[in-house]
């Protein structure tokens, strides 16, 4: 019974080994001395004060380069044994220094023992270099002076001489030359910047920032926020966008106003349903108006679509706008034209001139506002193109990036996520390694290739404090004090609070989403509506990113206990004058 | 076969083999190997086995023992394999190979019936005797 559980177990665990797809990059994140290692079944979530060691693995690179590169078949095969024998040699030296000098201490023995167990191990591992590694000890076994050599030293000399071998055969086969580098890049909100890892480029680290986890006190910047919300207690037109966001919601207010396309289109009609008296003619500046009409039919959907385009653009889309920009601009031009071509067409016609002239003066007026938009247009997509250029030069490889050969590629980096700059909960760290052929012709660049990407997300992981400000609406419970307004059941109140959250490294929906707080509140309610504030304060809950928050306060000013909610939204909307909570 | 440090444990009588097992058993600093059974591959691994057995490391002696079935000395081995926690739930029938640790004589390095006997498996547990009782060997060596 025991023994078919065992094949079952086993079979599963070698199916699961064969599912999960070998990797090049190994993520190892060290967080105050404790190392956990991130693999790809794992959610990618990271500490965003941690230290990253990277691994690559030479194998598996060399498989990739193989599977997805066949014309360097035979360069790889060669690297790949090369690799498989500098691998398994990895500590000869240690073991033999160990042998030679006859080591006496436990930790040293013991670590002999270690090191000989992982190249038997790896020597296990790989079919050839078991075979070979049988063949050796026999022939050591056959020497006559065996007794005088030591086994390992004879073995670990000829698999060495294999190896060099093997070097010169690559050299022969004039391989192609392709190097390998590791990049790594941070995106955030504002567009993302390179990141220097260790051993692998030599960009200097960004400013050495630690994002701290308790924080208690409000910052200058916060103080101002409380100030102005305290004015604006009923009037709240803030908004926090980003750069990206902002300038996208620029592009919305200066899209072309379509009240004009529409009242020529509308002209349009009514001239041509005038124009009925006129036979011999009307064929020909029927033509002409058709085109016009279908010129402002194709503005107005060009509009439609771009207004609804722009709410899902990214950092990445504003590049494929530019196509429909000119395309706009250049609907705008045969707008233009057809309209002037109309205008002679039927100045020559008597009696329609007058008739002409008003539609012609509406067309001319609706061509200088869409040209106008337009340029506003093209300022803005010129601005949201610079926040994307800033984004892809980020992720352009700089000279700084190293290159190597199969050789020379260190088998280790190290990224230290402090020295990365300013960052925030979300941002993504992206890995890649990346395979790079110099083109053959002088003055054009590397062809590069990922051959492997790993996103990782930062997240202050644990208990973390987050001073917050927004607004509430506060209910006094008691009826009876008559200090209290008693028109009215809910007081607008400007509040500051300072909350405990936890940062998983388990559930992105929860640091995303959900976003627990629980803390201390205080809060300037005005219950006797006598323009002074009273000071409140209590226990507060928010969730959703503080967008929901409720608690209960003391009014300690007119000893008077009171529950709150606060409904923080991100936006706006009429009549409901709640500002959104700002960390 | 000509071994240089190899016993072949006598099948006609467990007498003799019990004694000569014991003998080699309680000398100290010394670590035995037992390959149990006789069977084509088992008789291509002796010579190996023996070979290694030449070798010492950290000045530790190396014995085999060749014991051809498993019946001659299952008295004496299968408390051994019970004995030790690498063993677990295995049936001494299923065990090909296994060395005893120098001090403790702790069974260390099992191969069973489906593993391979080659020069890198049987070094291997060599190896993983010599390393079960090292700590024990230096606190010996630092007492003597």
């Amino acid at each position: 019974m025991k023994t078919t559980r065992s094949i079952i177990c086993y079979m599963l665990m070698l199916l699961s080994t064969l599912i999960a797809k070998a990797q090049i990059i190994a993520v190892t994140e060290i967080d105050r001395g404790n190392a956990r290692i991130i693999s790809t079944s794992d959610q990618q979530i990271i500490d965003i004060n941690a230290s990253l060691e990277i691994n690559l693995s030479k194998t598996e690179l060399l498989r990739q380069i193989a599977e997805q590169f066949p014309q360097y078949a035979a360069q790889t095969e060669l690297e790949s044994k090369i690799n498989s024998i500098r691998q398994v040699l990895s500590n000869q030296e240690q073991i033999l220094n160990s042998l030679m000098l006859g080591v006496e201490r436990v930790e040293d023995q013991e670590q002999f023992f270690n090191l000989m167990d992982d190249f038997l191990v790896a020597i296990g591992n790989n079919k050839a270099l078991a075979k070979r590694y049988e063949d050796l000890s026999a022939e050591y076994f056959s020497l006559e002076n065996s007794e005088n050599v030591t086994m390992e030293a004879y073995i670990f000399s000829r698999f060495n001489d294999a190896a060099a071998l093997l070097h010169s055969q690559l050299k022969l086969l004039e391989a192609t030359n392709y190097n390998i580098s590791l990049v790594a890049f941070k995106k955030d909100k504002q567009g993302g910047d390179r990141v220097h890892v260790q051993n692998f480029d030599t960009y200097t680290e960004r400013d050495y920032v630690t994002i701290e986890r308790w924080v208690t006190s409000l910052s200058a910047s916060k103080e101002e926020q409380l100030a102005e919300l305290a004015e604006k207690a009923k009037d709240n037109n803030e908004k926090a966008l980003t750069i990206f966001e902002s300038l996208k919601s620029k592009l919305k207010v200066f899209l072309p106003d379509l009240s004009c396309v529409q009242a020529q289109k509308e002209n349009l009609m009514a001239f041509l349903n005038n124009l009925e008296a006129n036979s011999e003619q009307s064929d020909a500046i029927k033509e002409r108006a058709e085109l016009l009409k279908s010129d402002l039919n194709e503005l107005m959907a060009f509009i439609e679509s771009l207004n609804l385009d722009i709410r899902s653009w990214g950092i990445t889309t504003p590049f494929a706008e530019k196509d429909k920009l000119l395309n706009f601009l250049q609907k705008s031009n045969d707008l233009n034209k057809h309209v002037d071509a109309l205008k002679v067409f039927t100045d020559t016609i008597d009696g329609l001139a007058p008739q002409l002239d008003e539609l012609y003066q509406g067309f001319k007026g609706c061509f200088t506002e869409l040209k106008t938009y337009a340029e506003t247009i093209q300022e803005t997509l010129i601005l949201l193109k610079l926040q994307q250029s800033n984004y892809t030069l980020n992720k352009t490889i700089g000279d700084e990036v190293q290159r190597f050969s199969m050789d020379n590629l260190p088998s280790r980096g190290f990224v230290n996520l402090k020295g990365t700059g300013s960052r925030s909960n979300g941002d993504e760290l992206v890995l890649e390694v990346v395979m790079r052929v110099p083109s053959e012709k002088e003055g054009i660049p590397d062809q590069n290739f990922v051959l492997e990407q790993r996103s990782l997300y930062m997240q202050l992981i644990g208990a973390r404090s987050e001073v917050a400000v927004g607004m509430i609406l506060a209910n006094p419970l008691g009826k009876e004090n008559e200090q209290i307004d008693a028109e009215r059941e809910f007081f607008y109140a400007p509040t500051a609070s300072i909350l405990l959250k936890f940062g998983s490294k388990k559930s992105y929906f929860y640091n995303e989403f959900i976003d627990l707080g629980v803390g201390l509140n205080f809060a300037a309610p005005d219950f006797d509506t006598d323009g002074t504030p009273e000071f409140g304060t209590g226990l507060i809950i928010t969730g959703f990113k503080d967008i929901i928050s409720f608690g209960i306060n003391y009014n300690v000013t007119l000893d008077e206990p009171y529950w709150f909610f606060g409904v923080n939204l991100p936006f706006n909307l009429p009549g409901f004058p709640i500002n959104a909570i700002k960390n | 076969m000509n071994f240089k440090r190899t016993t072949i444990i006598p099948l006609d009588d467990p007498e003799l083999a019990k004694q000569l097992f014991d003998a080699y058993l309680n000398k100290e600093f010394m670590i035995l190997m037992i390959i149990l059974g006789d069977t084509e591959t088992i008789r291509e691994a002796m010579p190996k086995a023996d070979n290694l057995a030449t070798k010492s490391y950290f000045g530790m002696e190396r014995w085999v023992f060749w014991v051809r079935n498993h019946d001659i000395l299952a008295d004496s081995l299968i408390p051994i394999l019970e004995a030790n926690d690498e063993a677990g739930n295995l049936e001494y029938e299923s065990v090909k190979c296994f060395c005893t640790s120098p001090v403790l004589d702790a069974a260390s390095g099992i191969i069973l019936k489906n593993g391979e006997l080659n020069y890198r498996t049987l070094q291997k547990s060599f190896f993983m005797a010599q390393s079960h009782d090292i700590g024990l060997i230096n606190v010996t060596n630092d007492a003597l």
